[in-house]
């Protein structure tokens, strides 16, 4: 009897654990929207740069410049993240006064200000990720351009450098352009 | 005095009887035990333990195809693996889950059976998301595709 009870206790544990281990890998939350794979390369330059450990804790603040779409596909994004331990909040940056952000996104929509933006926001420790910025001459760390219709990016090092950022290998692999 | 006898005689009698009757009942109660003991070891040996060991089986498959489909991701080489993965998904996973659903009919708990078809069901949705990364990280060019490369290491990170 009390072997029953021990092979049916180890049953159900194990039934559970298999359930637990199977539980499908969320479903991917891109949807080939441009913005939403443009979001979803933020979110995963989070995992590749190094902020300085003063910059890197608590919530992890993303600042959108500009009229993007890309904002409602990140909090899209972040609501299917539940797992993360880390909070991340999508901030719209405007004329007033700013929330320090771990990260910018600078819409096409102010190229033809973004130096002014960068002069503003681009402070140590912050990200700045530009759009469709022909000539990326100026201090954005990370360019996303679309070539043969497909979304890439620029890492200009030494805007990383002035920011104090670091970037995995991992990261300039995929680049198209590393300067 | 021969009163005094005969109710002796009936004495030893009613032991005898209470003696036998109760040897009677105790062959018939073992004989029952032993009966059912036997029905319990029977099942244990024919349907416990084969499911234990197919469950843990199971558990270990479940295991080894999130750590193929990773390292799918992150090692691009490791053709061996590749193979495993596929092999996991068209012949090992068919023939657990066959010999599972066989000893399934014979468990009594019916919440067991029932939470092991949800079990099964979320195990096919994997293998679905994990053929689609299979599909979608075949050469090269692939693994140097940044929506690509990032779409499927999310995928295996949640």
């Amino acid at each position: 009897m009390f072997n029953r009870i021990v092979i049916a206790a180890r049953f159900k544990s194990l039934i559970v654990m298999i359930w637990l281990m199977a539980t499908a890998f969320r479903i991917g939350y891109t949807d080939g929207n441009e913005y939403s794979i443009k979001a979803m390369f933020l979110l995963n330059f989070m995992k590749y740069v190094e902020w300085p450990a003063e910059n890197n804790q608590g919530t992890f603040r993303i600042g959108v410049v500009g009229d993007s779409e890309i904002s409602e596909s990140l909090l899209q994004m972040i609501a299917q993240k539940q797992g993360d331990s880390r909070r991340i909040e999508v901030v719209k940056l405007g004329s007033g006064n700013q929330p320090y952000c771990q990260m910018v996104f600078v819409s096409h929509t102010e190229n033809s200000r973004v130096d002014e933006w960068i002069k503003k926001l681009g402070a140590k420790g912050v990200l700045i990720v530009t759009e469709d910025l022909k000539l990326n001459t100026g201090s954005a760390a990370i360019n996303l351009i679309t070539v043969d219709n497909k979304i890439r990016f620029e890492i200009n090092q030494s805007a990383l450098r002035v920011s104090n950022l670091k970037v995995s290998s991992r990261l300039t692999e995929l680049a198209i352009n590393v300067r | 005095m021969k009163n005094k006898s005969y109710k002796i005689d009936l004495e030893i009698y009613i032991v005898f009887v209470l003696v036998i009757g109760i040897s009677v009942f105790n062959a018939i109660y073992s004989s029952i035990n032993i009966s059912k003991n036997q029905e319990y070891t029977a099942k244990i040996m024919t349907v416990d333990i084969p499911s234990l060991q197919t469950l843990e089986n199971m558990n270990l498959l479940v295991t080894r195809s999130k750590m193929y489909t990773t390292n799918w991701v992150y090692l691009q080489s490791n053709r061996d693996e590749k193979e495993k993965l596929r092999t996991l998904h068209s012949i090992e996973y068919p023939q657990l889950k066959g010999t599972l659903l066989g000893l399934m009919s014979e468990w009594k708990d019916k919440d067991d059976v029932d939470t092991m078809k949800q079990v099964f069901a979320e195990f096919d949705k994997l293998i679905i998301t994990q053929k689609h990364i299979m599909g979608t990280l075949v050469s090269f060019d692939d693994y140097e595709d940044p929506v690509k490369r990032f779409a499927s290491e999310e995928l295996v990170e949640n």
